[in-house]
């Protein structure tokens, strides 16, 4: 038996039936009891561990609800070469950098490069095949938007990728095409992560480990204890097994299987008391704002961004991934195997769509709760929120688009109106919705503070604060990065907040977050995170 | 008018072992002119070289040992930084940090302490040595060039040491690869100290004659830069201000003022830009009529003055 009493500073259980408790003690790996110190010492059955907190701040673990660890160091993971704008700040660096690499590169290296950005890459441009081929004619060449739906090759990454005019496009995906059909560069949506696989399957799975093993980390040090493999496949399971008998400090993850046709298994499971279960499938119903693939009642704005940068017509809509049929097809067929959905949606007549399909599956069946979840949300409206609320159904916020791209949101792609409620976290959590909010890494860094601060805020990297009525409360906040998301991944019986019988997943932070201001949530400092009863990670 | 009790100006300097920082920290020093300067000093080793190569006294030259300051002696910098201020406050502080500090992180924590009003980030400066450069293999020189993309000015250092072929292909790879990021080529660090530092905050700026005590001096070191200034009376349009701002980033060294914008006519913001980072904020209420003044200082041959006027112009708002 291993006990340990946590006490000596200002614990924060998100579970209102235990207020600001001194002490909490724990027991082979989880909550016994929350109360006074006196109680606690009374409460041991051994000679229990003392963590004396030393004034600083402890807290439920964090969890981030919409992830994708294992994917993150597929896609981020060196030999990748980081081209974010925060980096590599202009399109022309952008090509100084591919040159350079290419310059460096053996005969018939795989290159990738993630972060190519329309919105804010000054000077962007649509790559082409041809452009690729005059950069890198021998080497295999992709280069990945870092909204991730998107991806432009050369010639010899589409001979590797296997793709060429005779490759029929696979329904929910873009190539695109000459006139005679020869794919010219760029593929989006399902297409990209499967032709990304060719990539990362060259660099075998000593590359894959090691960066995996930095990625898991990187969850630790933020205090994130749960996340989520969204667009999870069922050849993942082998690395997180091997992560947790290498005893890797595996957040715990709730996996959301990538549906992508109707028929696909899904396997039943949870390993080694909830470190990794199936909890889901994940389905695209449309695309990336920063793409132009997401389908909406009021159309993009025109300008030289969204009509040459991002090549879209006049007054464009955009359009559902799926024919409607099918993706009605996908949907019925796993809620049928008893399966939570969640199903990403950007635009607000994707949420029509989405909300009308599931109302109807709703009226035909009978089962007390589905749990069905919203992801991203951007443009999500307020009777769409109203409607959801009533239909018991849930908003994953996306909110780390409001930090990084809250300047073309407004100036470039929807104009000030619709940027004030884009990602409307704090309409959902006034109309009683119990939301979550995700970083959606590899898209944006793990960070629970994060998160919370460009909730609170809604303040952009330029300074600008989009739409002030949709901020969050810090409450909500910790709620939505808390008990709340564990809500949303059907755990809130075991996770989520500091209350006996639940697992003992903690981070220790050197400054409450709830009496910060909130522009300096993401300066305070993860000291420990302890994850099943053991500390995981210190700040020392 | 005279600008709030300032905020400590900080200058940070990087760049790989061997590139020049402390040769440049040494010139800055020379040029203090009696003004007090805290240097601190992040050697990464045990031993703490660099520090022991600061010719400045010893109270005002601080060594943060055996660490990163972007990481592991980020603490230490936070908390030594803010006890100065308080107890002890300098008229600058330069930050030499090692050379395998990650600059962004080091900016995270000195936008920290600005945003706690004890700070304001004067210039970021990379010093890279240019004779080296070309012996680097790939990986070395991504480093290098990723961190002076996180700067506001590159030194290319060095530049006796090196033919003039090698030099210019080296300064177009680095304009190409760092976006707004000014470079600039010195030997032994000899750049102008005004130019890039500017410590005198809370000095009363005169426009109306056209020039700045620091410019002055700017011009008596060095006829490479040349500047622009304008007094007026009608407030500014907002957007058309900003988009001037990063019309003109990319040629101007430096920019600052105190500027009235007609969607706000009783207030008065100061902004401030240096290489391609734009910060303003608001310095208090203003009376009816209160002008708006503005300078900005540029490179001799690359900052257009009748353009600049006409741009800045089309900037004011339509008269009522």
């Amino acid at each position: 038996m291993k006990e340990t009493i946590f006490h000596g500073g200002t614990i924060i259980t998100v579970d209102e039936s235990a207020v600001n408790p001194e002490a909490v003690v724990i027991r082979d790996g989880a909550i016994v009891f929350v109360g006074s110190r006196l109680e606690a010492e009374r409460s041991v059955l051994s000679d229990p561990m003392h963590v004396d907190l030393e004034g600083n701040c402890l807290l439920p673990g964090f969890i981030d609800a919409h992830s994708h660890p294992l994917w993150a160091a597929k896609t981020r993971g060196a030999p990748v070469v980081d081209i974010r704008a925060e980096t590599v700040p202009t399109f022309e660096a952008v090509l100084a950098k591919i040159e350079r690499r290419v310059a460096a590169a053996k005969p018939g290296e795989h290159l990738l490069f993630f972060g190519l950005d329309a919105q804010l890459h000054n000077g962007f441009k649509a790559l082409s095949r041809e452009q690729l081929d005059a950069i890198a004619p021998e080497n295999p060449l992709g280069v990945q938007t870092s909204n991730c739906h998107a991806l432009f090759l050369n010639s010899a990454g589409f001979d590797v990728c296997g793709i060429d005019e005779n490759t029929p496009t696979p329904t929910g995906s873009i190539i695109e095409r000459s006139a005679c059909g020869r794919p010219t560069g760029k593929i989006a949506e399902a297409i990209t992560w499967q032709a990304l696989e060719t990539f990362y399957e060259a660099w075998g799975d000593n590359r894959l480990c090691k960066e995996f093993e930095k990625c898991i980390f990187k969850f630790i040090r933020n205090g994130i204890t749960t996340t989520t493999e969204h667009l999870y496949l069922p050849f993942y399971k082998a690395y997180y097994v091997s992560a947790l008998k290498k005893g890797w400090p595996l957040p715990r993850i709730a996996a959301y299987q990538q549906a992508l046709t109707p028929d696909m298994t899904v396997e039943p499971m949870n390993i080694e008391n909830d470190r990794l279960w199936m909890a889901g499938v994940k389905i695209h119903a449309d695309g990336s704002p920063f793409v132009g693939n997401i389908w909406l009642s009021q159309p993009y704005l025109d300008n030289e961004i969204t009509l040459v940068n991002m090549n879209l017509p006049p007054g464009h809509t955009g359009a559902a991934n799926y024919p409607q049929a099918y993706f009605e097809k996908m949907v019925r067929n796993y809620v049928s195997q008893g399966w939570q959905m969640t199903i990403h949606t950007q635009g607000d007549r994707t949420i029509d769509m989405v909300l009308d399909l599931l109302d109807e599956i709703v009226s035909e069946d009978t089962r007390p709760v589905y749990r069905f979840r919203l992801e991203h949300c951007a443009l999500m409206r307020d009777d769409q929120i109203e409607r959801a609320v009533r239909m018991g159904v849930l908003a994953s916020f996306f909110i780390n688009h409001i930090t990084h791209w809250g300047a073309p949101i407004e100036d470039v792609l929807f104009g000030p109106e619709r940027a004030a409620h884009y990602i409307p976290a704090g309409t959902a959590a006034k109309q009683g919705m119990r939301i979550s909010l995700h970083a959606d890494t590899p898209m944006t860094d793990p960070s629970c503070l994060e998160l919370m601060q460009a909730a609170m805020t809604r303040r952009a990297n330029d300074g600008r604060c989009l739409g002030p009525g949709e901020r969050l409360e810090a409450q909500t906040a910790l709620r939505a990065v808390t008990i709340d998301a564990a809500y949303q991944i059907g755990k809130e019986d075991v996770l989520g907040s500091i209350s006996p019988g639940k697992h003992a997943d903690f981070v220790v932070v050197d400054a409450n977050p709830l009496q910060t201001d909130s522009n300096r949530i993401r300066d305070i400092k993860i000291q420990q995170t302890w994850l099943a009863g053991e500390r995981v990670w210190a700040n020392d | 008018m005279t600008e709030p009790p300032a905020c400590v100006p900080v200058i940070t300097i990087g760049g790989f072992l061997g590139a020049g920082k402390t040769t440049l920290v040494n010139r800055i020093l020379a040029q203090a002119d009696g003004r007090r300067i805290v240097v601190f000093v992040n050697d990464f080793g045990a031993v703490n070289i660099d520090y022991d190569l600061v010719e400045t006294v010893d109270t005002d030259r601080i060594s943060l040992k055996n660490g990163c300051v972007c990481c592991t002696l980020n603490d230490d910098l936070i908390s030594s930084i803010v006890r100065l201020c308080r107890e002890d406050r300098p008229d600058a502080i330069v930050i030499e940090s090692s050379g395998v500090s990650e600059p962004r992180s080091l900016d995270q924590s000195i936008f920290a302490l600005q945003s706690a009003g004890y700070v304001r980030l004067n210039n970021r400066i990379y010093v890279l040595d240019a004779s080296q450069f070309g012996a680097l293999g790939y990986e070395d020189t991504e480093f290098l060039i990723d961190h002076a993309a996180a700067s506001d000015i590159t030194l290319v250092n060095k530049s006796d040491l090196t033919t003039d072929e090698d030099l210019r292909n080296l300064e177009s790879m680095l304009s190409r690869s760092t976006g707004h990021t000014a470079v600039y080529r010195t030997t032994h660090c000899d750049v102008a100290m005004d130019s890039i530092f500017e410590i005198q905050e809370s000095v009363n700026w005169s426009y109306s004659d056209g020039c700045h005590a620091d410019v002055e001096r700017a011009r008596s070191h060095s006829d490479r830069y040349r500047s622009w200034s304008k007094t007026v009376k009608r407030p500014l349009r907002r957007d058309a201000f900003q988009e001037f701002l990063r019309e003109i980033s990319g040629n101007a060294l430096r920019a600052k003022g105190t500027v009235v914008f007609e969607d706000d006519p009783l207030r008065l913001s100061a902004f401030d830009l240096v290489g391609s980072r734009i910060t303003d904020r608001m310095i208090g209420n203003c009376s009816p009529q209160q002008e708006s003044k503005l300078l900005v200082i540029g490179w001799n041959g690359s900052l257009n003055l009748e353009e600049l006027e006409d741009k800045f112009v089309a900037c004011l708002a339509e008269v009522a």
